[in-house]
């Protein structure tokens, strides 16, 4: 079963890779045997993600990539085909998040959330597909959440974004299935990286979160990492279409 | 990736037949203590000898009928005896007969949900205890897009697998923080590839659902998927594979389709 999961002779772009879950999700597929496009905006992340993996034997890219500029989704494709190969795997993760009242929530806010959640995944897809369907192969990792089934209190542009990325998935999922393409949506719960970190310092807040997740933990950023790997291998070959819920069971849509 | 389930003491249930087989195979390869607990002894005792072959770190026989809780619990008394512990267990044990509603008989009903939902009541009840002693554990069960979606002809089997998946989720809130995960793989119509991959006592056995088995009408059957074929049992193993290790230890309560795109929801 092993070899089913494994990565070997594919190659991943990551968008958002420089750190948190984008990073745990390009260590992982370098492990399993990726080459792995590390892209995000900063040039030291992306050079430390693309050291790390490269430092565990891997072969990896570091590219510098803003998916809210279009001119260089298609140039950073180019760069890591030149640099890797053809781009069998795309894991769409670049994301922002926006707390705020929402009668406070300016245009701006909105778009920005919206451009980078939602409109830059459809740019980095269609981005790659061409390249996919020429290969017959290709999977497409969209990053969700859980915050795109359950209502949050200040978060209407981030919740609206993320299930946005379902119906974006699903579609994506029936249009290239014919082309050996897979397109599937992995949603985290709350992760232990800066932002619930810092949120679950304080205890009481902790507790209250804690009570709402039946496995009474908050995942890793590792944990992603696997799901990832599994969604990116052939051993999903025959799954397409599907949210895969990452989150100790806090959410259970039917 | 490495899913470290070597030494693991995995069930698989009707694991004889078909995707019961093929997951039992799969599990083999990664070198687990596997029980087959299966009514079917002949086609149970052939996998047992291929598992052994595939490298099991065991692989035992244990006649089981699901349905009735003294055989399952005597199955399960008889694995922690024999191996120690549960660490995980495959409800696959599944039936169904491909009629309409108002055509089928009561007793066909009452099997239907004797087979699809006693059974995984009876077996996830008996493991349990174990389970929650130690802390740790995972169950995999076998649902349906006939459960999520509904379907022609398969009105109380989609009930029955409506049933698996929400006990699994009612006992993944319940025994989350002991550490027990239940999680539900979803396949497509699977029909097995030959006469050898299942016994008498299979549902593919049964003569309403050989009509699936032509050519012609497996070429119809692959339209509806978007991804123009119909599944293989070693389609859903690694799903199940992954769902039963360490990997998926964050995810609870969840429902997978791995039907080629066939329910999206």
């Amino acid at each position: 079963m092993g070899d089913r999961f494994s990565l070997a002779g594919r190659v991943a772009l990551v968008t958002g890779a420089g750190r948190g879950i984008g990073r745990a999700i390009a260590v992982a597929l370098g492990a399993a045997g990726a080459a792995v496009a590390c892209a995000a905006r900063s040039r030291d992340q992306v050079d430390s993600a693309a050291a790390e993996i490269t430092a565990a034997g891997g072969r990896a890219r570091a590219l510098r990539l803003d998916v809210t500029r279009p001119e260089q989704i298609a140039a950073g494709v180019e760069e890591a085909t030149a640099a890797l190969g053809p781009v069998d795997v795309l894991v769409n993760n670049a994301g922002i998040t926006l707390d705020k009242k929402t009668v406070e929530v300016t245009d701006e806010d909105w778009d920005a959330v919206l451009a980078t959640n939602l409109t830059a995944m459809f740019r980095c897809a269609r981005a790659v597909a061409p390249g996919m369907i020429r290969l017959e192969r290709g999977k497409i990792i969209n990053i969700g959440s859980m915050y795109g089934i359950i209502g949050v209190p200040r978060y209407a542009a981030y919740c609206a974004s993320k299930a946005a990325v379902d119906g974006l998935t699903r579609s994506l999922a029936v249009e290239w299935a014919r082309h050996g393409i897979q397109v599937n949506c992995l949603a985290p719960g709350y992760m232990n990286t800066d932002i619930p970190r810092a949120a679950l310092a304080d205890e009481r807040t902790r507790a209250l979160f804690l009570s709402k997740i039946p496995a009474r933990r908050i995942g890793e950023p590792e944990e992603v990492g696997a799901l990832a790997v599994y969604l990116a291998s052939p051993a999903s070959d025959f799954m397409t279409g599907q949210t895969v819920y990452l989150d100790g069971g806090q959410t259970m849509a039917w | 990736m490495e899913l470290n389930l070597a030494g693991k003491s995995v069930i698989v249930t009707g694991g004889g037949s078909n995707i019961g087989r093929a997951i039992s195979l799969a599990f083999a390869r990664e070198g687990v203590h596997l029980t087959i607990a299966e009514i079917d002894e002949g086609q149970g005792g052939k996998v047992v000898a291929e598992a052994k072959g595939l490298g099991a770190a065991s692989a035992t026989l244990v006649p089981t009928d699901v349905t009735r809780w003294e055989s399952v619990q005597a199955m399960v008394r008889e694995v922690e005896a024999r191996a120690g512990r549960v660490d995980v267990l495959v409800n696959n044990v599944g039936w169904t007969y491909d009629r309409l509603f108002v055509e089928k008989e009561r007793s066909e009903w009452e099997r239907e949900i004797q087979l699809n939902l006693w059974g995984m009541i009876n077996c996830t009840r008996a493991v349990l205890d174990g389970m929650i002693a130690r802390k740790a554990g995972a169950v995999v069960s076998m649902g349906s897009d006939a459960g999520r979606m509904g379907e022609f002809r398969e009105g109380v089997y989609g009930a029955c697998k409506a049933g698996v998946i929400a006990l699994s989720k009612s006992l993944a809130r319940e025994v989350g923080r002991h550490g027990i995960r239940l999680n539900v793989v979803c396949p497509g119509m699977t029909i097995p590839s030959s006469e050898e991959d299942f016994g008498d006592r299979s549902m593919w056995a049964a003569e309403a659902n050989r009509a699936f088995s032509t050519p012609d009408m497996q070429a119809r059957i692959a339209k509806a998927y978007p991804l123009r074929r119909i599944g293989k049992p070693d389609d859903v193993a690694p799903a199940v594979l992954f769902l039963a290790s360490d990997a998926a230890a964050f995810i609870t309560g969840q429902t997978l389709s791995v039907s080629g795109g066939y329910t999206m929801m």
